[in-house]
């Protein structure tokens, strides 16, 4: 068993009595609502902006944020790859707790791969992690989304709270990295937003 | 996602003053169109009981991609609409330099259609 497994056997047990609590944990915790909401808050901060030059730092910073992102999914596969070559680290918490199998039979479906880490809170701590030079609020509105978007995931049986942490720990590392390691002025970024402005899409 | 990103462009475009690719002319219309158009998506997707999976087997990977489609198609379909509502949006494109139509700064200035018309003009000069 993971570390923290009572935690999720306590949070999950919540699952099924009451149908308000239920329903909402159902939203947040689906591929959807965190997801759309991150989708607005990039928009806003790739295209919102009135000054031309920080929409152009903003632009530029997020190609970067980018790579961060991407270099968050292939930590993600390369877990997912050694742990279905050498068995899981440990399974999902609806594989082990009842309590757990019955809220995700009620609330969400069963998944395949692996349960450490959370792929999608990776990416999205990543993409959220980015946001902080930018613009701080939307980095911490973020921030929370994910936050909540894990316990409704711990609350539908599919994942423990490490995995939710992990994938955190991981997204946040990988986009650090990035935007600390790739220079401001690379070559590339500029030719990324002069290639979306030629599409008036920057 | 295709809802909820026509309605936060038209949000976007009142609120970074990008008239050509708004509906309206008025930036409250834009606000409240927008608002609502993206309000109303959520609702409706999540009322409906859509965000049930579809394909419990979908991935990461396929989310992805049916994200960024949805998110072109808002896009190309709003430069579209607001091309046409707002043709009559600026009669003499010839008083505005390059840096006019540098991107979606051009909006600010020009519609979708008419952005275009004068990189087309502006490449065909150059060369």
């Amino acid at each position: 068993m993971p570390p923290g497994w009572q935690l999720s056997v306590w949070i999950t047990s919540l699952a099924g009595k009451n149908s308000i609590l239920d329903d909402l944990m159902g939203i947040l915790a689906s591929n959807y609502f965190t997801p759309a909401i991150l989708t607005i808050v990039l928009l806003f901060v790739w295209l919102g902006t009135r000054d031309d030059e920080q929409r152009e730092y903003n632009q530029l910073t997020l190609t970067r944020v980018g790579v961060g992102v991407a270099l968050a999914f292939m930590v993600v596969v390369a877990f997912n790859t050694a742990q279905s070559e050498w068995g899981n680290i440990w399974e999902r918490p609806y594989v082990n707790h009842p309590e757990a199998a019955d809220a995700m039979n009620l609330l969400y479906w069963p998944l395949t791969d692996s349960s450490f880490p959370s792929n999608a809170i990776t990416g999205i701590a990543a993409a959220a992690t980015g946001l902080w030079p930018i613009n701080r609020r939307a980095s911490l509105l973020c921030w929370a989304l994910v936050t909540l978007w894990g316990l409704g995931r711990v609350y539908v049986g599919i994942h423990y709270p490490i995995d939710i942490a992990g994938g955190m720990l991981i997204g946040f590392i990988c986009c650090i990295a990035a935007v600390k390691l790739i220079p401001e002025d690379n070559p590339l970024s500029p030719r990324v937003i002069n290639l979306a402005k030629r599409l008036f899409l920057a | 996602m295709f809802w909820s990103t026509f309605g936060t462009l038209q949000i976007i475009a009142s609120w970074a003053d990008l008239k050509g690719i708004s509906f309206f002319w008025q930036p409250v219309s834009g606000y409240a169109f927008g608002i609502l158009t993206t309000l109303l998506s959520f609702f409706w997707f999540f009322a409906t009981d859509s965000h049930v999976a579809p394909n419990p087997t979908a991935r990461t990977g396929e989310q992805l991609v049916f994200s960024a489609l949805g998110l072109l198609l808002a896009a190309a379909i709003t430069f579209i609409i607001s091309s046409i509502v707002k043709f009559r949006m600026t009669d003499d494109l010839a008083h505005y330099s390059d840096e006019h139509y540098n991107g979606i700064s051009a909006f600010r200035k020009m519609t979708f259609f008419q952005a275009i018309k004068h990189q087309t003009r502006n490449k065909g000069r150059d060369n």
